[in-house]
């Protein structure tokens, strides 16, 4: 029996243009690399580990929404909101994980010149990618399932139908990325392409961070729809249509629930189909046209720029080395695609806060007596502290680590100024124009000094949290380790879960405003605290580094022991 | 064995390799030579079916790269200059991954693995991770790699990079003893004495284009040289190498004052 079913599946992956031998052999060597990829030097940051975590955030999110909503909704909202989550999750990762699974031209390196069909190629990495959805969406969607039985409309049947049709949801979103990376690297090179997909990421990460307030605006509007006995407005979202999937699956053979089901498997069966068919067909082509990506051309900077731009790292830099390592970091904020898509999204949270202070009506100036708090422009300042956790989590990692030799063989004595200029890279180069794009936002509703008084508070915050993260750093030189698969996923994740502890500064900001001199007072304080707390943190970073090169130093000398 | 007709690849509007055409009989050793970015290491991409051509034709052991490529590509061996290795892998590990991708029998597979890596003197290591090989150890399971499926066609890129002088000596020996048993070699390198000593014949490729193919003696003759190093440099117009030496030593050299 067993034979007969393997038999059959390398006969239909043969008709489908895949090597089954290669296929399984390709695969497992994949799926090993990513479990093997561990940098001895960065605590057990391995991709099983980073994986794990992950599963277990998501799943614990997803346990604690269905716990709020199990009770209150019906089961196809209950359904709609877990399958929007899980979709845009999935998408999310994907785009932000995943893009050297799809599309890797170092593999093709390794793998151009064997005799791999690109089917085969495309079926693995597919195959590969598949393995972590499958993962990810059981995390997002095994708590989810098991409570909707005991919903306010419970049916006993319901974690057996939705689950599945959630991970296809996740399938389907995660095939919709896929086509997205294949339509894009038909069009531009490989340089572009990247650049491409960091825009479209950071838009995206828009649509996560602020689609939900879309979602949470269009609930009542649904429901308002659902009574009135049309849901067709859901229609033109892809969850909606999974929704309607899951109502069929328990039975409820209305009229637009199996027109959703009916568009939602025609869709999933036309992403797959199209993944597998006209872009797989073309896999080695597009990755040749990656091989053929040229150096992309910059522009030298005008001589007068040049001189600005020596005069700041002279006013800010004092040693050589906080020189160098304020250019190199510099340099890179610009140029590394990951910190671009990771962190530059925050320069334009301020517009869209104010976007949403409009929408609450609740952007009065909190400084005027007898007004509240708006915490919209709480929530603006915030950014900035966020953006410190991200940049500190993304701080080790770089495509480009293995340059990180430099920093072995060059004499950096004074590894405490080298962090100071690391940070103050940072601070120049983000903080500071975030906070003055804050400024300018909220003078359109205050009064220009009580807006950028805020925004100094808020760089003041953020530079007391820049002290408190570097306090934490694990050492090593920026940008000197392997990015691995779903690691940085797991740092977001975790800077995530620290949200609510931005509470207690709410509640801080809350009581300085309603003192004339409070900001004032505040001001000075965390400028006094922040300015301790980094010293402090370049002279552990400093410590944590130096012991980081001496075990490292330890393994080579060990290494040329042995041999 | 080889047969190039106008290959071309143009990036961006650049002409890397323009034209070219050539012709290698089995047997044969070819050393392809050029000064960097003259577009050597874009030929032996377009000839391995990595890189598509923009123009041109390409047919190895008869078969037509671009129709059948994976044909062409089970008779071929290819040593790459850069990369080429899962680091995460042991070196038992990928030889065996190389091996099942040409779907060798797993005896076969085991013996030749085995074997290989014992002549190289890797035996002792062939369970550890090839992050902890150096260089010359990659570059010899690299070599391990493209030998093992027994191919007609041998494309070289840099191969001696790393290898110490006994591996060179051993290398050299045995694409020697490969060419007499029929098997066609095709060398890319910046190290002409070796080139010389190797190869029974020499194409020189300047910015994209063929300036000279023939024997090391034809060459030398034609130009009236007395060795492959200066038939190169007056082919490559590279003969201001000593004044640009001067320069660069009087730069470092003023930094000291």
């Amino acid at each position: 029996m067993r034979h007969r079913l393997l038999a059959l599946l390398e006969h239909g992956a043969r008709r489908l243009g895949i090597d089954p031998h290669q296929y399984w052999h390709l695969l497992r060597v994949s799926l090993l690399l990513d479990f093997r990829r561990q940098n001895a030097l960065s605590s057990g940051q391995s991709t099983p580990s980073a994986l794990l975590t992950t599963c277990l955030v998501y799943g614990i999110f997803s346990l604690l929404l269905a716990l709020f909503t199990f009770r209150v909704l019906d089961l196809f909202h209950y359904s709609l909101i877990f399958l929007s989550y899980s979709m845009l999750m999935i998408a999310f990762i994907v785009l932000s994980e995943f893009g050297a699974t799809i599309v890797s031209p170092d593999d093709y390196e390794i793998l151009g010149h064997r005799p791999i069909t690109s089917r085969t190629y495309f079926a693995v990495k597919l195959s590969n990618l598949l393995f972590y959805i499958l993962m990810i969406g059981s995390a997002l969607n095994v708590f989810p399932a098991f409570l909707g039985a005991f919903s306010e409309s419970a049916e006993r049947l319901f974690p057996l139908i939705y689950f599945p049709v959630a991970l296809l949801a996740c399938l389907f979103s995660a095939m919709l990325v896929v086509l997205l990376y294949g339509a894009l690297l038909r069009v531009i090179n490989y340089e572009k392409f990247k650049d491409a997909l960091v825009y479209v990421q950071i838009a995206f990460s828009f649509l996560v961070l602020f689609g939900y307030q879309v979602i949470l605006r269009a609930m009542p509007y649904w429901e308002q729809e659902a009574t009135a006995g049309s849901r067709r407005a859901i229609l033109i979202m892809p969850p909606g249509w999974f929704a309607g999937l899951v109502q069929v699956g328990l039975g409820h053979w209305e009229r637009d629930f199996v027109l959703w089901a009916g568009w939602s498997m025609l869709m999933t069966g036309f992403l797959v189909g199209a993944g597998l068919r006209s872009f797989s067909l073309e896999y080695s082509f597009h990755l040749a046209r990656l091989r053929a990506a040229t150096a992309e051309r910059r522009r030298a900077r005008s001589p007068f720029r040049r001189r600005m731009a020596r005069a700041l790292e002279r006013l800010l830099a004092r040693s050589p080395e906080e020189r160098a390592a304020f250019y190199f970091v510099r340099r890179m904020l610009r140029r590394d695609r990951t910190l671009k898509l990771r962190l530059y999204p925050a320069l334009g949270f301020p517009i869209a806060f104010v976007v949403l202070g409009i929408l609450e009506k609740g952007l009065t100036d909190p400084f005027l007596p007898s007004k509240r708090f708006p915490s919209v422009a709480f929530f603006m300042v915030l950014v900035g502290p966020l953006l410190v956790l991200n940049f500190h989590a993304l701080l080790p990692y770089s495509s480009e680590h293995a340059a990180a030799w430099l920093f072995r063989v060059t004499p950096v004595r004074d590894l405490v100024r080298f962090f100071a200029g690391v940070k103050k890279a940072f601070l120049v180069a983000l903080i500071l124009p975030l906070f003055l794009l804050i400024g300018a936002a909220l003078s359109w509703f205050w009064t220009p000094w009580h807006a950028f008084l805020h925004a100094a508070l808020g760089f003041a915050l953020s530079y007391i949290f820049l002290g408190i993260a570097f306090l934490f750093y694990r050492g090593g030189f920026p940008f000197s380790q392997e990015p691995m698969k779903m690691t940085q996923t797991r740092q977001m994740t975790l800077t995530f879960l620290c949200l609510p502890l931005f509470g207690a500064f709410f509640f801080l900001f809350y009581m300085l405003y309603k003192y004339a001199e409070g900001p004032f007072l505040a001001l000075g304080l965390f400028l006094l605290l922040g300015w301790i707390l980094n010293r402090a943190a370049d002279q552990r970073a400093a410590r944590a580094t130096r012991a980081q090169q001496e075990l490292e130093g330890g393994v080579l000398e060990w290494f040329d022991d042995l041999s | 064995m080889i047969e190039v007709v106008n290959l071309t690849k143009q990036y961006d509007g650049v002409l890397a390799v323009d034209h070219i055409s050539f012709t290698i009989a089995q047997g044969e050793i070819v050393g392809y030579l050029g000064p960097n970015g003259a577009g050597k290491s874009t030929t032996v991409k377009m000839l391995t079916g990595i890189l598509r051509p923009t123009e041109g034709s390409i047919a190895i052991d008869g078969l037509d790269l671009l129709k059948d490529p994976i044909e062409v590509k089970r008779r071929i061996g290819y040593v790459p200059e850069t990369g080429g290795l899962y680091e995460s892998l042991t070196a038992y590990e990928y030889l065996h991954l190389v091996g099942r991708l040409y779907h060798l029998p797993e005896e076969v597979l085991d013996h030749r693995v085995e074997e290989f890596l014992k002549l190289f003197g890797l035996q002792s290591f062939m369970h550890e991770r090839l992050s902890s090989y150096s260089k010359g150890m990659k570059q010899k399971v690299l070599i391990s790699a493209a030998l093992l499926h027994n191919p007609k066609v041998l494309f070289l890129d840099e191969p001696l990079t790393g290898l110490d002088a006994h591996s060179a000596l051993l290398l050299k020996e045995l694409l020697r003893r490969l060419a007499a048993e029929g098997k066609t070699i095709f060398y890319c390198s910046h190290i002409l004495d070796v080139v010389e000593r190797t190869c029974t014949r020499v194409i020189i490729i300047h910015k994209g284009r063929i300036v000279a193919d023939g024997t090391v003696e034809q060459l030398k003759e034609l130009t009236r040289q007395g060795t492959l190093e200066d038939v190169f440099k007056q082919l490559t117009y590279s003969s201001d190498i000593e004044e640009l030496a001067q320069a660069f030593a009087r730069s470092i050299l003023g930094m000291e004052g």
